[in-house]
Order: C-alpha cells, then sequence, then structure tokens
C-alpha cells in the first residue's frame, strides 16, 4: 500500500519527504472521511426510515426526495453563533465534545471493515475498543457539568449511572466471543466465524447477542435508553447548552457511534465480513470465468466490504425499527432491567459457551 | 424465579406485537398532506372567513337587519349601513364591512342570521401584509350565484 501512495504521490509531483511524513495521518484521513460521509448518509437514513415507519414522508424538500437535507443541516450548523453562557467553565466546555468525539474515531481504525481494511490491527482490538467507547461517558458528564445548566448535569449524570451499569452486561457477554475465538484479535474473532451461517457466534452466544444487541442501544444512548438526552424532561440533556460546531461534533459523535456499534455487532456476531454461504458468491458464481487471480481477489474484496455494509444496515433499521416502537424507560426501570436481568443473563451465556467451547 | 420467566416471555411476545404493527406502517401509504401543494378538503362546518351569499338572480340575501352586528362579541366588528327604498319599502343594504383581522370565527353572526345570508367558508389563507387591508368591504365579501350556490350545498350535506 505505501509503495502505491508514494507512487501517486510523485506522479502528482509531491517529494517522497512528503509522502514519508503524511503515511501515518493517511489511515485518519480516510476514516475522517468516511466518518463524516457516513453520519451526513446515516441521518438522512434515520429521518426518512423514521418516517415511514410512522406513516409520513420525512424529508423531502431539499434535492431530490430530500437527499441533500443532511447537506443543509450540516451547512446550516457549520454558520451558526457559538453561545458560550457567563458562568461556564470555557476549557472544559470547549474539551467536552472533542473527548466524546475522538475515541469514536479512533474505534474506526481498529475495525476490520474487509480482510485488508483494518487501520490498526492490534493484538488487544476487542479490548481496546471497550476500553475507548467508555471514555465517551466522560466528555459527556464533563459536558454536562461544564454548561453550568441543571438540565445539562442532569443528563450527564444519569449517562454515567447509564453507562456504569450496561457496560458490566456488555463486556460480559462480549467476554463469551473471546472464549469461542480465543483471541482478542478482531481479524481472528471474524476468521474463527468462517464456513457459513451455520459457525457464526450468534449461534452458540445468542443469549449473548440479545444482551449486546440490548447494552449497545443503551451504550449509544438510544431510545428506548435515551435518558442523557430525554427530550421530554430535560430539554435536550447534557448538549443543551452547546450549539453550533460544538452541537455539530457531538451530533456527529453520536451518530458515528451508532454505526460503530453495528458494525461492532455484526463483526462479533454475524461473522464480520464474511458471507452467509460456505464460500464467497464471487467465488462461486465466477471462478470458472475468471481465471486471473488478482481480479478473483479484488471480487471477493469488494464482497467482504457488501457483506459487512448490509449487516450492518440491517442492524441499523432494526435499532431505528425499536426506537419507532419503544417508549422510554424510566431511570429505575433502566437500572433495575441493568442489574437485575441483564447481568445474570450475561453471566449465565458466558458459562454456557465455556462449558460448550469445553466440549467442542 | 418462574415469575420472572413468564414475566419475561409475555413481556417479549408484547414487544413482538408491537413491533410488528410499526411493520406493517412500513408499507402503508404516508398521510402527510404536502400543504402548500395540496389543500385540505374541509368539512362544510369548518368555520373560515366569513362571506355573504347572493340569491339565483344576483340580488342580495341580507335584509339588513343588523342582528349580526348585534350580536358580534368583538364589539363594532360587522358594520351594516341600510337605506330605505321609497317604492317598495324595503331596506337596501349600501355598506357591509367585516374587520377580518379582529374576527374571532365564533360564528354566532351566521347562527343568528334570519335568511342564512352570512356563512363561514372554507377559506382559511387569510395572512396579509397589513390591518387596513384585511378589512372587508360588501363587494369583497360577497360571493357569485354559483359560489353561493355550492356554499349552501356544502353546509346542507353536512
Amino acid at each position: 500500500m505505501y509503495e502505491l501512495y508514494t507512487k501517486i504521490l510523485s506522479m502528482i509531483g509531491i517529494p517522497e519527504i512528503f509522502a514519508q511524513m503524511s503515511w501515518p495521518v493517511f489511515p485518519f484521513g480516510c476514516i475522517a472521511a468516511l466518518l463524516v460521509f457516513v453520519v451526513i448518509f446515516l441521518v438522512l437514513m434515520e429521518r426518512k426510515v423514521l418516517a415511514w415507519l410512522t406513516i409520513r414522508k420525512g424529508p423531502n424538500r431539499v434535492g431530490p426526495n430530500g437527499f441533500f437535507q443532511t447537506f443543509a443541516d450540516a451547512i446550516k450548523l457549520l454558520f451558526k453563533e457559538d453561545i458560550m453562557s457567563k458562568q461556564t467553565n470555557k476549557v472544559l466546555f470547549t474539551l467536552a465534545p472533542m473527548i466524546v468525539f475522538v475515541p469514536v474515531m479512533v474505534i474506526y481504525g481498529l475495525m476490520p471493515f474487509t480482510e485488508h481494511l483494518i487501520a490498526i490491527n492490534l493484538a488487544v482490538g476487542l479490548f481496546l475498543i471497550f476500553a475507548l467507547s467508555s471514555i465517551t461517558t466522560v466528555g459527556i458528564v464533563l459536558g454536562g457539568w461544564a454548561s453550568n445548566n441543571k438540565y445539562s448535569l442532569l443528563g450527564g449524570m444519569r449517562s454515567a449511572a447509564q453507562a456504569i451499569s450496561y457496560e458490566i452486561p456488555l463486556v460480559i457477554a462480549v467476554l463469551s466471543i473471546a472464549v469461542l475465538a480465543g483471541s482478542l484479535n478482531m481479524l481472528d474473532i471474524v476468521k474463527a466465524q468462517e464456513g457459513g451461517i451455520l459457525s457464526w457466534n450468534f449461534l452458540p452466544a445468542f443469549i449473548g447477542f440479545v444482551v449486546l444487541f440490548i447494552c449497545s442501544i443503551a451504550e449509544v444512548n438510544r431510545i428506548p435508553f435515551d435518558l442523557p438526552e430525554a427530550e421530554s424532561e430535560l430539554v435536550s440533556g447534557y448538549n443543551t447548552e452547546y450549539s453550533g460546531m460544538k452541537f455539530a461534533l457531538f451530533f456527529l459523535a453520536e451518530y458515528s457511534a451508532l454505526f460503530i456499534i453495528s458494525v461492532l455487532i455484526a463483526t462479533l456476531f454475524l461473522g464480520g465480513y464474511l458471507p452467509p454461504f460456505n464460500d464467497y458468491l464471487s467465488v462461486i458464481l465466477l471462478d470458472n470465468i475468471i481465471n486471473n487471480p488478482a481480479i478473483m481477489d479484488l471480487l471477493v474484496h469488494i464482497e467482504q466490504g457488501f457483506w459487512l455494509v448490509a449487516k450492518t444496515y440491517a442492524i441499523i433499521f432494526a435499532i431505528i425499527w425499536i426506537r419507532a416502537t419503544l417508549p422510554r424507560l424510566r431511570a429505575d426501570q433502566l437500572m433495575a432491567f441493568s442489574w437485575k436481568f441483564l447481568l445474570p443473563l450475561s453471566f449465565l451465556n458466558l458459562i454456557l459457551v465455556a462449558t460448550l467451547k469445553l466440549f467442542i | 424465579m418462574k415469575n420472572v420467566i413468564s414475566k419475561t416471555i409475555s413481556g417479549i411476545i408484547e414487544i413482538g406485537r408491537g413491533m410488528s404493527t410499526i411493520m406493517k406502517h412500513f408499507f402503508r401509504k404516508p398521510i402527510t398532506l404536502e400543504y402548500p401543494e395540496k389543500k385540505p378538503e374541509l368539512n362544510g362546518r369548518f368555520r373560515g372567513r366569513l362571506a355573504l351569499l347572493t340569491k339565483q338572480d344576483g340580488s342580495d340575501v341580507c335584509i339588513g337587519c343588523k342582528s349580526c352586528a348585534k350580536v358580534c362579541p368583538c364589539g363594532d366588528l360587522i358594520q351594516v349601513e341600510t337605506s330605505k327604498d321609497p317604492e317598495t319599502k324595503k331596506l337596501n343594504v349600501d355598506q357591509f364591512t367585516i374587520d377580518i383581522g379582529r374576527c374571532i370565527f365564533c360564528g354566532n353572526c351566521t347562527d343568528v342570521c334570519p335568511v342564512n345570508a352570512i356563512v363561514t367558508t372554507d377559506q382559511f389563507e387569510l395572512a396579509d401584509y397589513s390591518r387596513e387591508s384585511l378589512v372587508m368591504d360588501k363587494a369583497a365579501l360577497t360571493l357569485n350565484p354559483e359560489e353561493s350556490e355550492k356554499v349552501r350545498d356544502k353546509k346542507e350535506r353536512v
């Protein structure tokens, strides 16, 4: 990849020293671009799907069928005045959206989108992903505290309470995957699920799949677990006092977290980039026609990306569907559900999976 | 323990029912009315802008009794000026002005009218640039015979 990169740069006429310097930053540039495009599409998708599920039409004024609505919204947010009230702690107030946003962006680099498309291939990838995803909560609490606003503070506090109670079943549910794969490396976890839909992890660890799904909805603060925002109670929760670019960062972090948590569920339980059949479709269909292995590799690579995106968006659709159906939980119901129900269930799942692993 | 399990199962069934209901909505036609392009079909009882009806031959229905002006809760909102016809000894309605800007669309004037001359129509787009332009005189209020017939039809059908 590096040779190709320097070749392209030298063709444009940029010296090699610049290529050497910019190469380590290059993957993160790609990730940032991916993230922005994903979020722009996701916001539109959420509004459209939610409208269809509630017998409405959704945005349909800007561009064909409203496809440019999100661009219009983004431009509006960028040009808005950045308001900060008098008594706020200005350093923390500015820092909070960044602390929310940066870990999510790093997680993008740890995800195996295809076999080769993984920016940082770590041996402890899974561990780092969950370590980073908890940092987001610190940013939310910080934003709520620094705003000097009762609603923001309540939202931030709720977020902390929610994160503490939901991260434990989440991590224990994921632990069963580490047991099944025998590794914390994301690529190894995907490769352990090779061989069609029946060898995906959601079959042996079905309870874990359900627990992880519920917990990840709580993790990204979406309805029915959107207590930190709780529009009808706390105005807008932790981001009440934010406007302009800082609010846009919160917004961006929220939706990119939704995308990445869906990729995570797909990777851990639904075989990641692997196809639901025994072999890749392009191999099954075109093996006799195309004899060039380079083209075949490229086709398989594209197909891997297709499968991951298809699974991810199926999960996102399910999450939006749940949003359209269920009402928000009360704070005590939320806690009771996590500690009394999900935590024992995740332990049960871990014991079952460990027993299964021992005998197979 | 048994209680928890039965509660869980019934909860899953209930959530599943709710989810399938929402999924059915996915395939339904949207009920959104794209307003400025498409206008809603309103009921005959809708109380919009006031109007004066005319008979088939184009003459006023109004007999100039001023009941509407008396019953109006907004004071001098309806102003009627009449003059006596020397030959037939009937009242002629010379001026009939309504300040729509102050009207509360209560419909009392239509109830009290002995000949059903004043009616509420289904026109609701009354925004304008000045208060003066909202004061409507007799020419602006009076509907022509065909429109009057339509309005009467609609009122009767309700």
